[in-house]
């Protein structure tokens, strides 16, 4: 009986080649050195995959794919599925996890030179898995198909449209017409689903193939250079001295990462949940700001702070340079040092973007450089900048609402945040500085000279030169003979005495 | 070979977190939560925050315009003209349109729930029948005049100087952005949030009579310089 067994055992062995495989792969031998919990990230961006494609799939089983449905079936899993809410939660966090750990893996192979010779094509195809990865993330958000998906498509459109010569037709592609539509949906549902998980998968194999061949970077130390001519052999000697096998031995810490990993997505799904749509998708709807998921908010705080003339420009370029130079990278930087220790320039260039992704990300979140749009209307005024002022002062402060200056302009904080707050706007400018300022506009501010009747420019200056703390005097220009206060204050148009006309 | 120990860490994880990981959850999300269309929103006090505060007062919240919760204000409106209001504005003043039909963004069903909401904050008590109409044909200018003086100097012994510098209601520029009901409702229910009193209080022991209101209006409107809603001529300095 047993015999019979290993027999069959060893038919199956030598058909499928599983334990030569197995010695190949899992039991490939790997410097001592790289058992460290820097080498762990790897793995975790892999898991999280992992995780997104079981999540995925079971979510494909409810969500349809049609601007008219998707919606609804996202609310069916929230609210009626039994944990339907908790299945998008992992599918979400998965996605944010798997987008950071990503980066953080990208890092330290960066900061370890791990993409030197002879590992060019490992880091291409990093560099690739990274915009694979970036494209299911971006294909993803669309799937909520929500206010922000339905901007962020057009955003991206808008992009795609003013690539020269191609923009009509790159249009077209995207979004399957002219417009967002359900094609649209179906389009990104299938680079979502299909082609960008395929190609994760393909390039993962490409990805692992060359860590297998070429081998795990060495912990690299400080003062030891890599020579094309030499390094071969030195790293053959150094898996001979000190090489182990990948399993058992230099698995555990990945697997403790692993659990890690898990644990989050779980807590977070369990405790934040999962994004919610923000209201379905309508193209009447103005007044929402269409922000996208963390990962490209700093992609949209660019956009937002460049100056208009160079945005096509830098959108268009910005992309490719920068693909660009991370696949050169290995061919520009292909010897030398590897320790960090030793490469001041590449652990600056790291804590620059670090820094300036992070910056970005903040702003993008916050974004302070769009009009709040339903600030005119709701919008409230602290009571000390409402009493003792008089019906002419208040139709100012209505004005101030009516025009939507409030969009762009708080008061102690409340409103939009574009312009500076006005809390104190009547110590700052003085009263002809206010026209000038309300007329002309100038510095973002849209110029209202013809949008506003001259005693609607009265009632809102009468109403701004008010804004001032208690006691203290109206700004005054320097350039006039200072006139008592009380004078100076009421300048809108006394009350003719009655009977003239 | 050993069994790993973060692997069964893992597990372990799994499932103490999965089993457990029910309706209780903080993460869950909430049906009252759901973001939904602006012209889904039904709730009165969501509509009245986004669309009203701004320029309304109401519930110890002071803003340019009057409070909409304010008695005597709810004791005299009929209710049809708070949708009459409330859909279409008040053509050529700061009050704009909500209704989708004339350019704004509620829909009709959305205002009911606003003019329900605002008409429920009427105090039970309010007898409509003993106070003044809540409009009328302006009166008497001449007649006016004379009221307006009493009215303002009363107003100016309980209220301090500060919004009288400019003329109060007289100001020319503040007429033209100004309807004549608005005229006439400032009069009538006051700015009580801001010390004004209204009709009753005004004049301490002499309500002021439905006549005396459409007089003092009849005045204010002769005060314009310019048709409302129209250029004010500007005046040479
Ligand atoms: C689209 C947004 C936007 C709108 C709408 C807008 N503003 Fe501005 N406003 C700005 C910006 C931005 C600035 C700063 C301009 C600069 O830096 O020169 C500004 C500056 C000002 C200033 C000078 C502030 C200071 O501290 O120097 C005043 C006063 C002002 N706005 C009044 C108004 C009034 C009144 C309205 C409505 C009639 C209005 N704004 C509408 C964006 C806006
Ligand atoms: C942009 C500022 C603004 C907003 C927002 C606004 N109002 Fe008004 N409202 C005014 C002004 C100013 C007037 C006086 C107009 C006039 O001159 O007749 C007014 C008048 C009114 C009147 C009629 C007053 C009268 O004389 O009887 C009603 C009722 C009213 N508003 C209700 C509302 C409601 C309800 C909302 C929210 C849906 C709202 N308003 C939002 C500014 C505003």
């Amino acid at each position: 009986m047993i015999g019979i067994f290993r027999n069959v055992c060893l038919w199956v062995d030598d058909r499928l080649h599983v334990s030569k495989l197995f010695a190949a792969t899992a039991g490939h031998h790997v410097p001592k050195s790289s058992g460290s919990w820097f080498y762990v990230l790897g793995s975790a961006t892999l898991l999280c995959f992992m995780i997104q494609l079981v999540t995925g799939t079971l979510l494909a089983f409810v969500y349809v794919p049609s601007a008219s449905q998707s919606y609804e079936t996202l609310m069916y899993l929230s609210y009626e599925q039994p944990l339907g809410w908790f299945l998008r939660g992992l599918h979400y966090w998965g996605s944010n996890f798997m987008v950071g750990i990503m980066f953080l893996h990208m890092t330290q192979v960066f900061l370890f030179g791990a993409y030197k010779y002879p590992r060019e094509i490992t880091w291409i195809s990093g560099c690739i898995l990274m915009l694979l990865t970036l494209g299911l993330a971006f294909t993803g958000q669309v799937m909520r198909f929500d206010e922000d998906a339905y901007w962020g498509t057009g955003i991206g459109a808008a992009i795609a449209g003013r690539v020269p010569f191609l923009g009509a037709q790159l249009v077209q592609l995207m979004l399957g017409g002219p417009i967002i539509n359900s094609d649209t949906l179906s389009r990104f549902f299938t680079l979502h689903v299909f082609i960008l998980p395929g190609s994760v998968l393909a390039l993962i194999s490409l990805h692992l193939r060359m860590v297998l061949t070429k081998g795990i970077n060495e912990y690299p130390k400080p003062g030891h250079i890599v020579r094309r001519e030499t390094y071969d052999q030195e790293y053959a000697a150094i898996i001979k001295k000190e090489g182990v096998p990948f399993f058992p031995k230099a698995i555990s810490k990945d697997l403790v990462a692993a659990s890690i990993v898990i644990f989050s997505i779980l807590f977070c799904a369990a405790v934040f949940g999962p994004k919610m749509p923000n209201g379905p998708a309508d193209p009447t709807q103005i007044v929402t700001v269409p922000r996208p998921d963390f990962y490209f908010l700093w992609i949209f705080a660019v956009a937002a702070l460049l100056p208009v003339y160079t945005e096509t420009f830098l959108l268009l370029a910005g992309g490719p340079v920068i693909i660009l130079i991370l696949f050169a990278l290995p061919f520009v930087n292909n010897t030398g040092e590897k320790s960090w220790r030793r490469r001041p320039v590449a652990v600056i260039t790291v804590i620059l973007i670090y820094v300036v992704l992070g910056i970005l990300t903040y702003l993008g979140n916050a974004s302070p450089w769009s009009p709040e749009m339903g600030a005119w209307t709701s919008a409230t005024t602290e009571k000390s900048r409402v009493i003792g002022r008089s019906p002419l002062e208040l139709q100012g402060l209505v004005l101030l609402q009516n025009k939507q200056c409030r969009n762009c302009h708080a008061i102690d904080g409340v409103g939009g945040h574009r312009g500076p707050d006005l809390m104190n706007i009547g110590t700052r400018l003085t009263e002809s500085q206010l026209i000038r300022q309300i007329i002309q506009g100038g510095g973002n501010m849209p110029a209202y000279g013809n949008k506003l009747l001259p005693y609607e420019v009265e009632a809102l200056t009468a109403y701004l030169v008010s804004l001032r703390p208690e006691g203290q005097p109206p700004a005054r220009d320097s350039s006039v003979p200072a006139v008592p206060p009380k004078e100076q204050s009421h300048t809108s148009l006394p009350p003719k005495p009655h009977g003239e006309s | 070979m050993r069994f790993s120990p973060g692997l069964s860490a893992s597990l372990a994880v799994l499932l103490s977190v999965l089993l457990p990981a029910c309706e209780w959850m903080p993460g869950r999300p909430r049906k009252a939560d759901e973001v939904v269309a602006p012209t889904a929103v039904m709730d009165f006090s969501k509509l009245f925050t986004q669309n009203c505060v701004g320029c309304h007062g109401a519930g110890g919240n002071i803003s340019g315009s009057f409070a909409l919760d304010d008695p005597t204000y709810l004791a005299v409106v009929p209710e049809e003209k708070l949708r009459a209001v409330i859909t279409g504005g008040v053509p050529g003043s700061l009050m704009p349109p909500f209704s989708i039909a004339h350019g704004g963004m509620l829909t009709d069903d959305q205002i009911t729930v606003l003019v329900q909401g605002i008409s429920a904050w009427k105090p039970p008590a309010a007898n409509s029948s003993a106070l003044p109409p809540y409009s009328a044909p302006p009166g008497q200018a001449a007649a006016g005049a004379q009221v307006y003086e009493t009215y303002l100097a009363s107003l100016r012994k309980m209220a301090g100087d500060a919004m009288f510098a400019d003329g109060f209601l007289a100001n020319r520029a503040f007429l033209g952005l100004t309807s004549d009901q608005y005229l006439r409702t400032l009069i009538l229910i006051g700015r009580p949030e801001l010390g004004i009193p209204n009709f009753e209080r005004a004049i301490p022991g002499q309500p002021l009579s439905n006549e005396q209101i459409a007089d003092m209006v009849a005045w204010l409107i002769s005060q314009r310089k310019n048709e409302f809603g129209q250029p004010l001529v500007p005046v040479p300095q």
